[in-house]
């Protein structure tokens, strides 16, 4: 899924970069209005995150732009503008929702898979059917797992990456099979990225991490469902 | 602009400017009145002024007609050489005693044959004679001319009124003397005639009459004549000058209003004598501005004084515009001082609004490094979990302390953001469905790291479990305020106790703490803005804002925030309409 990220605050717009990147998002950036909408036009993306004040172009007008050319693309708002009044222009040209500076990792991740399930429930993708593994049922367009009365909430990575697994039960999938398949083709991580996501998926999906049912590791080889 | 101040301005100005319009028209009625007043006052003075002159110039003639009239015998001969020697006299009558005609009798000059067929009532009827007290043969009521239209025929001098025998007999006891001399007016031919009569001491009535083209001449005489412009243009009697006496409080002098037209007119209304440079409109029957009557022996005649309008209308528009001028100023003063101060409550308003949009700005820039900051220790924390826990734990508690104290100071700007916004009156309610416990847990949530380095165990009675209309973001903040005044003041007691309850229509929490507690002499300072209980620089830092936050916003939630009696440390209950 394809974000358009405009900030004009460098180290805010790579640190939202990164937050993204790390939820499973592929992740366009712009640093003003103009420059916004001109990836907007070329890259096509699944939802749009806009800062209000940036050079050139403000969000606002940003906002109108896209949603005269796409009205059902989600976007969101990411402002240090709080007044009530803010919000209200926000809402009203079109935003779904407003997150205000400063804010959590947490509270960005937690708004952007709101997001992401009204756009996953309203798209007709395949990914919208849910699938088990383990005692896990995952529903993908909820970027949700539960284990009985247990939910699970999941990344979209996090969906990738089981649902790859769920596919190929019994089979070993090395490194580079996985990080094409969940991180693109075009991605080129660090060795230890795709242990350290594994080692935090596991916490959360496995009933006891430090023996895994659902993602063992296959020394020297990869990773391995068995079913 | 907010409509409030803009409609109470404009009442201040507008009421207090239509008042005195009010004022201003009631008192240029009332002085339109006084003016017509003056001027009808000043212009009776001065009628009677001129009637004095007439009563003066008849004294004189008195005296000469008595001299006159003391005849040395009453021969024809005598009389007759008596009325040569006197052209003020036209005729003489004369009675006896008892009434009888004396003169003129026996053979007649042709005047008196005239005079006699004029006068057959007085000659005849002896009407002069019983007027001038002649005792009556037989009682009978006194009879007038059958060309007389006037008045009574017997005139009386002012300074002698006694009462006539003939005319009222029952009074003849109590009534001191009939007079022994007088005025009998005569009518007949062209107007009135003027006898003068005396009662000699033989008893010997003698009336005169008076020769009417020589009186009227001699009267006409001492009246005053008509003035030329120029002689009228005197600073004292000019036009404005008159208005300014009448308008004012000054008594004018007879003089002043030569502008006017009076007239003598005689018993039928004919003017007889008039002076003066108005000429009044005959055409419209112009009425007298003020009327007298003549006194004796013509007090059929009257006196009258025509103004020109323009005159009384000038000096009451003069004054009319001086008051007007008068309230002018006052109502241009009012709008000036109004206006003054409304000048200096935009300034204020521009300059709160100015300081409100610095701190604002400020808080807003504070925003985007604050957000970088709590974002990259949220990431560096993400960071840590990926690696072996006995490596990071230095790491993770140094972060604490950044991610604890990027909290604190994303509070403290949202303090300073909301009574910005409370400054502008922007402050709104956002109610929306929740569960006031759940906003308590997850903002105990929050603090728990500080309150665990204070070493402060909070608890926490949750009754508030239904889901209630309130807004969040307000709860959030009123309590964020409440629990960083124990983390900051009250962490020495170590506990922080936290209560919920719910009716239909209010929740009610309680936060307290077992600290120092708070003076009762500070009880309510302690909720005004900026208020600190201690500024030494050994006690806790604060901006004094905090409560006074969470006041006013428990207010907004139709509620309240109050210290209520603890018997240790502090307490204090929230009180929020929720139903």
């Amino acid at each position: 899924m394809r974000v358009l990220l405009a900030e004009d605050d460098d180290l805010t717009r790579q640190g939202l970069a990164e937050v993204l990147e790390e939820e499973g998002y592929e992740v366009v950036q712009a640093a003003n209005g103009a420059a916004a909408l001109d990836c907007f036009a070329a890259q096509r993306p699944d939802f749009v995150c806009l800062d209000i004040m940036m050079p050139g172009r403000n969000g606002y007008d940003v906002c109108r732009a896209i949603r005269d050319a796409d009205p059902d693309i989600p976007i969101i708002f990411i402002s240090a503008k709080s007044e009530e009044i803010d919000k209200v222009v926000g809402f009203e040209i079109g935003a779904d929702d407003f997150i205000v500076k400063p804010f959590g990792v947490r509270e960005v991740v937690a708004r952007i898979r709101a997001v992401t399930r009204r756009c996953l429930a309203a798209s007709p993708a395949p990914r919208k059917g849910t699938f088990e593994i383990a005692d896990l049922t995952v529903n993908p367009s909820e970027l949700r797992a539960t284990r009985g009365e247990t939910t699970i909430e999941l990344s979209l990575r996090d969906v990738s990456i089981l649902n790859l697994l769920s596919r190929n039960v019994g089979k070993v999938l090395d490194r580079n099979t996985i990080f094409n398949h969940c991180w693109g083709e075009d991605y080129f991580p660090n060795s230890r990225t795709l242990d350290q996501h594994i080692s935090q998926l596991r916490k959360r999906v496995e009933l006891d991490p430090k023996s895994p049912r659902i993602i063992r590791t296959v020394h020297g080889a990869g990773y391995r469902y068995e079913g | 602009m907010r409509a409030t101040p803009v409609i109470l301005l404009v009442l201040i100005v507008c009421l207090p400017v239509a008042l005195l319009a009010w004022l201003g028209s009631r008192m240029a009625s009332d002085e339109q009145t006084v003016v017509e007043q003056r001027f009808r006052s000043l212009l009776t003075a001065q009628l009677r002024d001129i009637d004095q002159i007439t009563v003066a110039h008849f004294a004189v003639t008195q005296r000469e007609l008595r001299a006159i009239g003391k005849l040395p015998s009453f021969q024809p001969a005598d009389i007759r050489s008596r009325l040569r020697e006197a052209p003020l006299v036209r005729q003489m009558l004369v009675y006896s005693p008892n009434g009888d005609v004396l003169h003129p009798s026996g053979p007649l000059n042709a005047g008196e044959q005239e005079f006699l067929l004029q006068a057959s009532d007085l000659v005849t009827d002896r009407d002069l004679f019983y007027a001038a007290g002649g005792k009556r043969r037989t009682a009978r009521p006194p009879q007038r001319s059958a060309r007389s239209a006037a008045p009574p025929a017997v005139e009386r001098q002012p300074d002698a009124p006694a009462k006539d025998e003939a005319q009222e007999p029952a009074e003849s006891n109590t009534t001191p003397p009939s007079p022994t001399e007088g005025w009998h007016i005569w009518y007949w031919g062209r107007g009135v005639h003027l006898f003068y009569w005396q009662r000699l001491n033989s008893g010997h009535v003698v009336a005169l009459l008076v020769e009417r083209s020589r009186w009227m001449a001699d009267l006409i005489a001492t009246l005053p004549q008509t003035v030329s412009a120029a002689s009228e243009a005197t600073p004292s009697s000019s036009k404005g000058e008159a208005a300014r006496k009448a308008g004012g409080k000054a008594s004018p002098s007879v003089s002043e209003v030569t502008s006017s037209r009076i007239r003598l007119l005689d018993s039928v209304g004919r003017p007889v004598y008039q002076w003066g440079s108005y000429e009044p409109d005959e055409a419209a029957l112009e009425k007298p501005f003020a009327e007298v009557p003549v006194s004796s022996p013509l007090t059929s005649w009257r006196l009258q004084a025509f103004v020109p309008p323009d005159l009384v209308q000038g000096a009451s528009r003069s004054a009319r515009f001086s008051m007007t001028a008068s309230l002018a100023a006052a109502a241009v003063a009012l709008c000036l001082l109004v206006a003054f101060f409304w000048r200096e409550y935009r300034r204020e308003l521009r300059e709160a609004s100015q300081r409100v949009s610095f701190v604002n700005q400020v808080s807003h820039e504070l925003r985007t490094p604050l957000t970088n900051i709590r974002m990259y220790a949220d990431l560096l924390e993400s960071d840590l979990d990926r690696m072996p826990d006995d490596e990071t734990t230095q790491p993770r508690s140094r972060l604490k302390v950044i991610a604890e104290e990027s909290q604190r100071l994303s509070r403290l700007i949202g303090n300073v953001l909301t009574m910005a916004r409370q400054q502008r009156k922007a402050l709104a309610l956002k109610p929306q469905p929740a569960i006031v416990d759940d906003v308590i847990r997850d903002v105990l949530r929050q603090f728990e790291p500080a309150l665990s380095r204070c070493k402060v165990e909070a608890t926490f009675e949750a009754a508030s479990g239904e889901s209630v209309s309130v807004d969040v973001d307000v709860l959030e903040q009123i309590l964020v305020n409440l629990f960083s005044n124990v983390e900051k003041y009250a962490a020495a007691g170590g506990v922080l106790r936290v209560a919920s309850s719910q009716t239909d229509k209010t929740t009610t929490i309680t936060v307290s703490d077992a600290g120092p507690g708070i003076p009762p002499r500070q009880c309510d300072a302690i909720f005004r803005p900026f208020y600190r209980s201690s500024d030494r620089l050994v006690d806790a830092a604060g901006t004094g804002i905090g409560l006074s936050i969470a006041r006013e916003l428990a207010q907004l939630h139709g509620g309240d925030l109050r210290l209520v009696a603890s018997e240790t440390g502090a307490c204090f209950e929230v009180t929020l309409k929720t139903g």
